[in-house]
């Protein structure tokens, strides 16, 4: 908003210049003086202002420098982000990951789920220079992706198992991962830490977080699983059944699908895989990672990523 | 072994997508051994449930490695390769994702199908749970479909906005003026208000519609292209993923719903499906009359079962329905009714791996709270109210200016007893709550009368 508003400084001086070039024409041109002109003393008077032109004010200090760079609002800490880090949070990871592959370059800024316009991370605002401007959701950030002049298209796969696989992700893998992360208590201090210790000190305050968090996540298991009776050795079996398929359809190919280039399926593995598999999250119980360092080809795909575009 | 399911309904072994699956998963494995098929109405078991000795399988997920693992190896009969078994589990994960949903949509969320699904509940359930079960059984599936915005072939919510009634809705009961409608038709003459093809695709219930076929065709289009033009999914031949497929599919096809998009889309455009469908429903001989199942009930004796199921042409093992005491019928409602008190809402159950003890102050810290701040609120009710503690009630107040009776010594007090008596004389009541603003008035007037004498 602030550096809409033009200068208060130039304005001023501009009318200035107006006035005096308006008052030279009439004495050189028309002697004779009009009723509207205004009359000399007074005109001597008003050309003295303004008297003292202050300085433009600088913006205020956490106004965002970079505009002409897309913004990627995620759910990560100001140290990580500024290290361009990966996220915590596995679709904001995914969608970090998959902008990497087509080679968009966007800063990364810790928010939080009351920033978005649609109330869920992440969200993307782009550069001032862009043609919309609008914030993209995180539903329309592949449409949005595939519409940048710069980017290299990564081509999605055709293959006819491409939906059921996915599914295999959005059911089963999340599943798991909701259950391990916000349900297994011996997890709780690392669901402190990552989603509740950022939004208040309060303690009241975050207990009432903590418990929001986990009705949630229980309510969004029940819905999926059609049953108010949530069994942790299915979930984690389902899960198991899940990465052994992932491995099989991945084999001793770099991508998912044979692909040249890895695409939005490889970025949806990673943002799981990565954040099992990665020291940097201090998992008290962690049964999802043993599943998946079960199976080579996966852990050596999330090593692949991490190293090439992070 | 025992097959607990919810009863038969539309021509099929059940009503439930899922119990569909395991008896077509049992009658493809088992179904030439010796096993039963009782139809319930418990839903606390978390149907389909396996009885197999002393162990019990929920759920289709389970109840297919159950069989399976009574098969020998891991992946049962089913001879498949590594590659196949992922396609299997993944098509698997498929179908629940995505079929669920649109089942939701058929059965249960619009009003119209739903008054279709629940009197085929109602042949099936005892009457008690028909008022029970229906419900409940469509409040979970309209939260599921929350997100999806299809409320507006919803009919029967009662807060729907009233914009786009038609013409005359309101107006019912309302006397229209000759004159008026007579010169309104004459302006639609001369104005004529034409549909064009944007007001005509915004209209709520198309774009309803158009949700709905990209709905259908997200979840058929894929399916058909994995079947391809192969006999079954995976492999060639029948594996768990064709019956799990055939639990969903077939409550598409089959049930006669008077708003039937998901059929004539599946009829119309995906012919192979519905092959594919139909192939399995004679091969496995799934075809069920709902009053044969019913008449079951009647048979007390194993010879009788045994009978009556030669003398109805019975393809599946049908048996008597589970017996309910009246002690779980109490229990049931008891716990139903609980459920709709606001503020009780139950949460859902989770059954860990490894039994949790959380702290003492996580388990009880709800209830400390709630017994301090009862026992402080009682025990301060109970001070005022013996006056052990008396309301801080400060100084009478005082308000510069205003003159009291009090402010005029002796006479002052003469003046307050008349005041008095003339009140009590009128015995207005409402003259006496005014008593503050009529009072100065009063001491004027008798105050100069008393100067005289």
């Amino acid at each position: 908003m602030l550096n809409d508003d033009p200068p208060p400084a130039r304005n001023s001086s501009d009318q200035r210049l107006d006035a005096s070039s308006r008052a030279q024409k009439p004495t050189t041109d028309k002697p004779s003086r009009s009723f509207f002109t205004i009359p000399p003393p007074v005109k001597r008077i008003f050309d003295k202002f303004p008297l003292v032109t202050y300085a433009e004010n600088e913006l205020p200090s956490r106004a965002p420098k970079e505009r002409g760079k897309h913004v990627l609002h995620i759910f990560t800490s100001e140290e990580d982000a500024r290290k361009g880090r990966p996220s915590f949070n596995p679709a904001c990871v995914k969608w970090q990951a998959y902008m990497k592959f087509n080679g968009i370059d966007v800063s990364v800024v810790p928010s939080s789920n009351h920033a978005s316009p649609s109330g869920a991370l992440p969200f993307l605002l782009p550069a001032v220079a862009a043609s919309a401007k609008d914030p993209v959701p995180s539903n329309k950030l592949r449409k949005w992706v595939l519409s940048q002049k710069g980017a290299e298209k990564a081509q999605e796969s055709e293959d006819i198992r491409y939906e059921a696989y996915a599914s295999l992700l959005d059911t089963r893998i999340r599943k798991a991962w909701l259950f391990q992360l916000y349900l297994n208590p011996a997890n709780n201090a690392l669901l402190q830490r990552l989603y509740i210790a950022p939004c208040s000190s309060n303690p009241f305050v975050r207990m009432t977080i903590a418990y929001q968090l986990r009705q949630a996540a229980e309510t969004e298991l029940v819905k999926s699983s059609a049953s108010d009776r949530l069994v942790e050795d299915d979930i984690m079996r389902d899960a198991e059944g899940a990465f052994e398929a992932l491995a099989t359809l991945l084999g001793e190919d770099e991508w998912f699908f044979g692909q040249e280039q890895p695409g939005l399926f490889d970025a949806s593995v990673f943002a799981y895989t990565h954040l099992l598999l990665d020291d940097g999250m201090p998992w008290q119980e962690n049964k999802l990672a043993e599943m998946a360092r079960r199976h080579g080809s996966l852990v050596r795909h999330q090593e692949r990523i991490a190293m090439l575009y992070f | 072994m025992q097959l607990f399911v919810l009863g038969p309904a539309f021509g099929l072994p059940s009503i439930d997508a899922g119990c569909n699956a395991a008896i077509a998963l049992l009658q493809l494995r088992r179904g030439d051994e010796a096993w039963q098929l009782i139809p319930t109405a418990n839903d606390q078991l978390h149907l389909p449930l396996l009885v197999d000795g002393d162990k019990q399988f929920a759920g289709f997920a389970n109840i297919s490695r159950h069989v399976a693992d009574g098969d020998g190896d891991g992946h049962g009969r089913e001879a498949l390769d590594q590659k196949q078994c992922a396609d299997l589990t993944a098509a698997c994960a498929f179908l629940e994702a995505n079929a669920q949903t649109l089942l939701d949509i058929s059965l249960y969320v619009s009003y119209e199908n739903y008054s279709a699904t629940r009197s085929a509940f109602t042949q099936v359930l005892p009457w008690y749970a028909n008022y029970m079960l229906p419900p409940k059984r469509r409040g979970a599936a309209r939260a599921r479909t929350e997100h999806l915005g299809i409320s507006s072939i919803d009919v029967d919510n009662v807060h729907e906005d009233m914009s786009n009634r038609p013409p005359g809705y309101d107006g019912v009961g309302k006397e229209q003026q000759g004159f008026e409608v007579e010169a309104q038709k004459r302006a639609s003459l001369l104005l004529p208000r034409k549909d064009t093809l944007r007001s005509l695709l915004q209209r709520p219930e198309r774009v309803a519609t158009f949700k709905l076929h990209a709905l259908a065709e997200n979840f058929f289009a894929p399916l058909q292209d994995m079947l391809g033009e192969k006999s079954y999914l995976v492999g060639s031949e029948m594996t768990r993923v064709d019956c799990l497929a055939y639990g969903y599919l077939s409550l598409m096809l089959y049930p006669k719903m008077p708003q039937d998009w998901l059929a004539s889309t599946m009829r119309r455009k995906y012919r192979k499906l519905v092959e594919y469908t139909e192939r399995i429903h004679t091969e496995l001989r799934l075809q069920t009359r709902v009053e044969d199942v019913l008449s079951m009930s009647a048979c007390t004796t194993e010879a009788d079962v045994v009978g009556r199921r030669k003398a109805c042409d019975m393809a599946l093992p049908w048996s008597s329905p589970a017996a309910s005491t009246l002690f779980d019928v109490t229990k049931t409602t008891i716990r139903e009714l609980l459920v709709h008190v606001p503020g009780l809402r139950t949460s859902a159950q989770i059954v860990a791996a490894k039994p949790f003890k959380p702290s003492f102050w996580q388990t009880y810290f709800p209830a400390l709270l709630g017994v301090t701040v009862t026992t402080i609120g009682v025990s301060l009710y109970y001070a005022f109210h013996t006056g052990t503690l008396i309301w801080p009630h400060g100084e009478a107040v005082h308000i510069f200016g205003r003159k009291r009776f009090s402010d005029y010594g002796h006479l002052g007090a003469a003046l307050a007893g008349i005041s008095l008596l003339s009140q009590q004389t009128t015995g207005d009541a409402a003259f006496h709550e005014q008593e503050v603003s009529v009072t100065p008035l009063n001491v004027d007037i008798t105050v100069e009368g008393d100067k005289g004498p």
